[in-house]
């Protein structure tokens, strides 16, 4: 069962770096995740509300290379917040150099989300911490062994205990990493500060990039639609003619699904590079340059996957609107940084 | 079908109709930037009305009424049922391979041989009524292809729904709203602010022996919204499960030359929702 957000108004960890952001009227105690102006209420699984303290120690075991197996991969080693929480390498590199096959996805409003990894095999943000830490190529760890190694540290203990009344589990490593996760709230770029009725906030470009973006020119609001940029559904862009990873086929079995992905938010896009499930565009440009080109002749690319007829300058324009995207203040709150420096 | 009772129950409508493409099989109502009418007792939309007030909202109040009605939704080609990622092929020889295919279906109303109008609610399985009244199919979906109706025992003859997101919530920004008022559903317009009604995407070929190529119909705006009679007999007394409602995309896309109108990619809100009614898409049965 999961319940509404509205029921977990707590005093805030969070409120103080997100200034600005919270519909909630300041006569109401703040809550533990602010949510900004124009997003509607997320839910949460009913046992894992969040708390201070189940964020503050999901933000521990973020950072934590001992959820590795060989003590030197954590979370953050491929999720860096100055990138949005993505990896700014094309694939990911785990345990012993081992190479992964998809991009490691940004971090961004994932209390939002529907589903988790490209492939959308997961539906909760708790089954999703599970995947790194076990993936033989990513962190190549049991959570049973996690949590041995962690109970060898009694002031890690006691902040489970107070979190969750119990020891380091299975269920209380991944409930905070969840949590943690859940306040990765991205929601104060130019383009917010624009649509909250800053006319200032926007480039004369990034206002006609909006144009485009929303409409019949760029045709990006067929998939990337809504507060968050996505309609969080899956969709085969034809990036790769010979591409191998199936994607959602993996998870639906289903041909109709073959090199189907999630389709990603576009949140601090811009600081995200490099982009599509296997990291094979290095840039805003190439990103713009492909969909301008009508994909890359995937045999199950989508029907919305057409030619665009973009001028370099309309072009110009599209990268400046997803620039405005980028919202400063979650790339750089201290909140979200590693507690040890 | 007795077809005086289905034209009786139209000319009891209060709405302007900008198209009334007759009685004969199917009646259809296209209101213009109004959201059709929802009979006795129903959703009260006032002609061009704009706004949200005459919106159920997300937690709609449930009917009081007895029955609980089941109707399967069909999707074909040509009388062949449809599946996403596999070709259809039409009378026409043109092929059909879907890869998406949504619709919004609101304001059910049971007609009754001498008329009457009996107002019906979209509700889900554990019987609370649906968010916004509405009803979202989705071809990729099978739990969404059964409607599940309450509305009073009787005997119908036939049924009136609207294809569509009727105007009073249809002005609303997606971000406070539920699914499928949110853009979760895959039907919200950005740069409209506004809801498909209708959307299907896929490709599709003349013959075996041509390309595919791609075909994107997106319908929407307050003025496509369409209201349909489909004749057919509905014995709602006590519940149970009801006749097939069936929609085929031959009928909905093609014309009788077997050509797609328009060109293949683009946007469109007229001839789509005119097919609805013309070619009765739409069955009963």
């Amino acid at each position: 069962m999961k319940l509404p957000l509205v029921n977990a108004l707590l005093t805030g960890l969070l409120a103080g770096a997100c200034s600005g952001q919270s519909a909630t009227e300041s006569a109401q105690p703040a809550p533990v995740i602010a949510i900004p102006a124009g997003f509607p209420a997320f839910e949460v699984p009913e046992d894992n509300e969040p708390t201070p303290g189940r964020i503050a120690l999901g933000r521990r075991l973020f950072y934590d290379e001992r959820l590795s197996r060989t003590q030197d991969i954590a979370c953050s080693s491929c999720h860096v917040q100055e990138h949005a929480f993505a990896d700014p390498n094309r694939v990911s590199v785990g345990v012993a150099g081992k190479v992964g096959t998809r991009n490691a996805s940004a971090l961004v409003n994932l209390a939002w989300n529907k589903t988790f990894f490209w492939h959308g095999g997961v539906n909760s943000l708790e089954v999703q911490a599970v995947g790194p830490i076990k993936n033989p190529v990513e962190m190549d760890m049991t959570l049973t062994e996690v949590a041995q190694r962690l109970m060898a540290e009694p002031e890690l203990v006691k902040r489970f205990e107070d979190a969750y009344d119990e020891q380091p589990s299975e269920s209380t490593i991944t409930r905070a990493l969840a949590a943690f996760g859940r306040s990765l709230v991205s929601g104060n770029s130019a383009y917010d500060r624009y649509v909250a009725g800053d006319e200032s906030a926007l480039s004369a470009a990034a206002l006609r990039g909006e144009a485009l973006f929303n409409g019949e020119g760029g045709e990006c609001f067929h998939c990337h639609s809504g507060f968050n940029f996505t309609s969080n559904g899956f969709r085969n862009n034809g990036i790769a003619a010979d591409d191998t990873d199936v994607g959602r086929r993996e998870i639906t079995l289903k041909e109709s699904d073959a090199g189907k992905f999630k389709i990603p938010t576009l949140r601090n896009v811009a600081v995200s590079a490099p982009y599509m499930h296997d990291g094979s565009l290095a840039t805003l440009d190439d990103v713009i340059a492909a969909y301008v080109q009508g994909g890359r002749g995937h045999s199950n690319t989508d029907p919305t996957i057409q030619p665009l007829e973009l001028s370099p300058d309309e072009q110009r324009d599209l990268r400046a609107f997803l620039e405005a995207l980028t919202d400063q203040e979650f790339l750089e709150n201290p909140a979200f940084a590693d507690p040890d420096l | 079908m007795d077809e005086s009772a289905s034209c009786a129950g139209l000319v009891g409508s209060l709405l302007t109709m900008a198209l009334l493409a007759g009685c004969s099989g199917q009646d259809a109502q296209r209101a213009a930037g109004a959201g059709g009418n929802g009979g006795s007792g129903g959703v009260e939309l006032s002609g061009g009305a704009a706004g949200t007030a005459n919106c159920p909202g997300p937690t709609p109040a449930p009917l009081a009424a007895a029955a609980r009605l089941e109707l399967p939704t069909r999707i074909t080609v040509s009388g062949t049922a449809a599946v996403v990622g596999e070709p259809g092929v039409a009378r026409t020889g043109r092929e059909f391979r879907l890869s998406l295919f949504k619709f919004f279906l609101s304001q059910p109303v049971l007609l009754s041989a001498d008329g009457t109008e009996t107002k019906a609610q979209f509700v889900n399985a554990a019987g609370a009524p649906e968010p916004y009244e509405l009803h979202l199919v989705d071809a990729d979906d099978a739990a969404t292809q059964l409607l599940r109706l309450q509305t009073a025992s009787g005997n119908y003859t036939a049924l009136r729904f609207g294809v569509g997101v009727p105007a009073a919530c249809n002005v609303m920004s997606s971000t406070a709203q539920v699914y499928p008022l949110n853009p979760d559903s895959e039907m919200f317009w950005d740069w409209g602010s506004r809801f498909m009604f209708i959307r299907i995407e896929g490709n599709t070929r003349a013959a075996a022996v041509a390309a595919w190529e791609p075909f994107m119909y997106h319908v929407g705006f307050d003025q496509a919204f369409t209201t349909l009679t489909v004749p057919g007999a509905i014995n709602a007394i006590g519940g149970g499960v009801g006749p097939t409602l069936s929609l085929d995309i031959e009928r909905m896309l093609e014309t009788d030359a077997g050509t797609l109108p328009s060109p293949q990619h683009g946007v469109f809100d007229g001839w789509v929702v005119d097919n609805l009614d013309e070619n009765q898409a739409f069955t009963l049965q």
